[in-house]
């Protein structure tokens, strides 16, 4: 298909790993985040580790709208599930997300819970006007791409008096995602978590822009370079972020010009601004608190914020004792690292999120790389760290 | 040329897509992308074919037809191709963008042949 395929060729990938075989110099380390899902999925999916020299690393940001949802968020959304006429509408990853006592939203509708599987929010939408006997409430999540469906699904109830439709509101922020990363101790201390640059998320950035990373890119001296999503686009920022670590430049660059904008989505952006507010600080699974990381419904709009109608209080709830999702989604471990990995948390029976969404980290990993370790980690002994 | 059939529509109502190849009837099982996985950032760019009342528009997503938002984007005209997204278009795909990613690629690439 015409901007697919081309962006898939596998001898332009074997040639752009040529290139960066011979830029990366030898005796330097290139640790780069991809902060986005997609990209993980990609470079798992394609063997972009494979073309890769020895001392160019990838390391998996958070970037996975699913995996960062915490225990406690999905609680609540069971709990808004099972109360008596509510319908409740899910976008179809989060139905396998395991929550507390065993349950997730998928067991929660086979003990008769109301659980509607979503493609988009308009179809929330539909089911509202399709039940006026009913609460249909969207279960809303992810970062900045699906906000403003969101807002317009709010905005179109408002238009047409829906009374029975409500959002509940999980929509974070990728920029403060970044900046909690690049202010952990393990990258500033520890130094466990080595980063040198980031390779910047795709489509969140059709919506926000480039401008967002201009700020990493000066305050915490980071090269960022926002790059598709297809496998040679992933190519060529690693081979733009080696130039940049040898060149000593910490700029922004972008690969996606064919959809990404210093601006982003103007329209899109006033949507967003016009219905929600920043919370003062979201819970994230593996980061635990991050001020100003997330969205709620403007008191404008309260009348569609199922928070606020069922008077739902935030819960805390640990994650599975064993479960590295934590440390994945840090960046600190490696999927191969947990002991549930591939034994106990498989993508048909998940125990942690990351292994629920396919741009989770250890689904990814499992899915394409899992036979892919046994072979470096016989040969090399214990050489490998 | 490839040709793309539906072969289920699963609850969520993602479309599933498999590829009838030319090598027999290998088939190349659904790709994520047409999966859905809608939470995601798997989005995908697709033609617009038809643009209806409303912000509506139907789209082609290799053979399947769709209909989608087009209340985020400005200014959307039949064949253009967008970046599909949970049932919105997100953006417009720049068609001289692309080609001038693709030449970065095959310059970086053709400084030597590979695996010299």
């Amino acid at each position: 298909m015409k901007y697919i395929d081309e962006f898939r060729d596998g001898d332009l990938a074997r040639r752009l790993g040529a290139a960066i075989v011979r830029e990366a110099e030898p005796g330097k380390r290139y640790s780069f985040m991809e902060f986005c899902g997609g990209h993980t999925h990609a470079i798992a999916r394609y063997g972009v580790t494979d073309l890769l020299p020895p001392n160019v690393r990838m390391i998996h940001g958070p970037g996975c709208p699913v995996c960062v949802l915490p225990i406690g968020r999905v609680d609540m959304a069971i709990e808004i599930a099972q109360r008596p006429g509510v319908i409740l509408a899910t976008y179809g990853d989060t139905m396998r997300v395991p929550a507390s006592g065993r349950l997730s939203l998928l067991k929660a509708k086979a003990q008769g819970a109301d659980v509607r599987m979503v493609y988009s929010t308009q179809d929330a939408i539909r089911l509202a006007e399709q039940h006026p006997d009913r609460e249909v409430v969207m279960f809303a999540i992810g970062f900045e791409t699906t906000t403003p469906p969101t807002a317009l699904a709010i905005k179109e109830a408002e238009a047409k008096a829906l009374g029975n439709f409500f959002v509940f509101c999980n929509h974070v922020l990728t920029p403060s995602a970044i900046a909690h990363i690049l202010e952990s101790p393990e990258v500033r201390e520890l130094g466990t978590v080595p980063i040198d640059g980031f390779v910047g998320p795709a489509h969140v950035s059709t919506i926000i822009g480039s401008r967002p990373y201009e700020f990493f890119a000066e305050e915490y001296q980071k090269p960022v370079v926002i790059a598709g999503f297809e496998p040679l686009d992933v190519m060529q920022a690693i081979l733009m972020l080696v130039r940049q670590v040898n060149d000593g430049r910490c700029e922004v660059e972008n690969e996606f010009t064919r959809a990404v904008t210093r601006e982003g989505n103007a329209r899109a952006q006033a949507l967003v601004a016009e219905v929600f507010e920043l919370r003062r600080a979201f819970e994230w699974r593996g980061l635990g608190e991050v001020p100003y990381s997330a969205l709620r419904i403007k008191e404008q709009y309260a009348a569609f914020d199922a928070e606020r109608h069922y008077a739902l209080a935030d819960r805390k709830v640990a994650d599975h004792k064993a479960c590295e999702c934590g440390a994945i989604l840090r960046g600190v471990k490696q999927p191969a690292d947990c002991k549930l990995f591939g034994t106990a948390c498989t993508p048909e029976n998940p125990l942690g999120s990351c292994m629920v969404s396919s741009e989770g980290a250890c689904a990814a990993h499992y899915t394409y790389g899992r036979f892919r370790d046994m072979k470096p980690r016989a040969a090399a002994g214990g050489a490998a760290t | 040329m490839d040709t793309v059939r539906v072969l289920a529509i699963p609850l969520c109502g993602h479309l599933a897509v498999t590829r009838n190849t030319d090598f027999g009837n290998a088939l190349i099982h659904c790709t994520l992308e047409f999966r859905g996985d809608p939470d995601m950032c798997l989005a995908l760019p697709v033609r617009v074919v038809e643009l209806k009342d409303g912000d509506r528009a139907v789209v082609d997503l290799g053979g399947v037809r769709k209909e989608v938002s087009l209340a985020l984007v400005e200014g959307v005209a039949v064949d253009d191709y967008v970046i599909l997204h949970v049932g919105y278009a997100l953006t417009r795909l720049d068609p001289a963008e692309a080609e001038r990613t693709l030449a970065t690629f095959a310059a970086a690439g053709l400084a030597e042949p590979a695996g010299a």
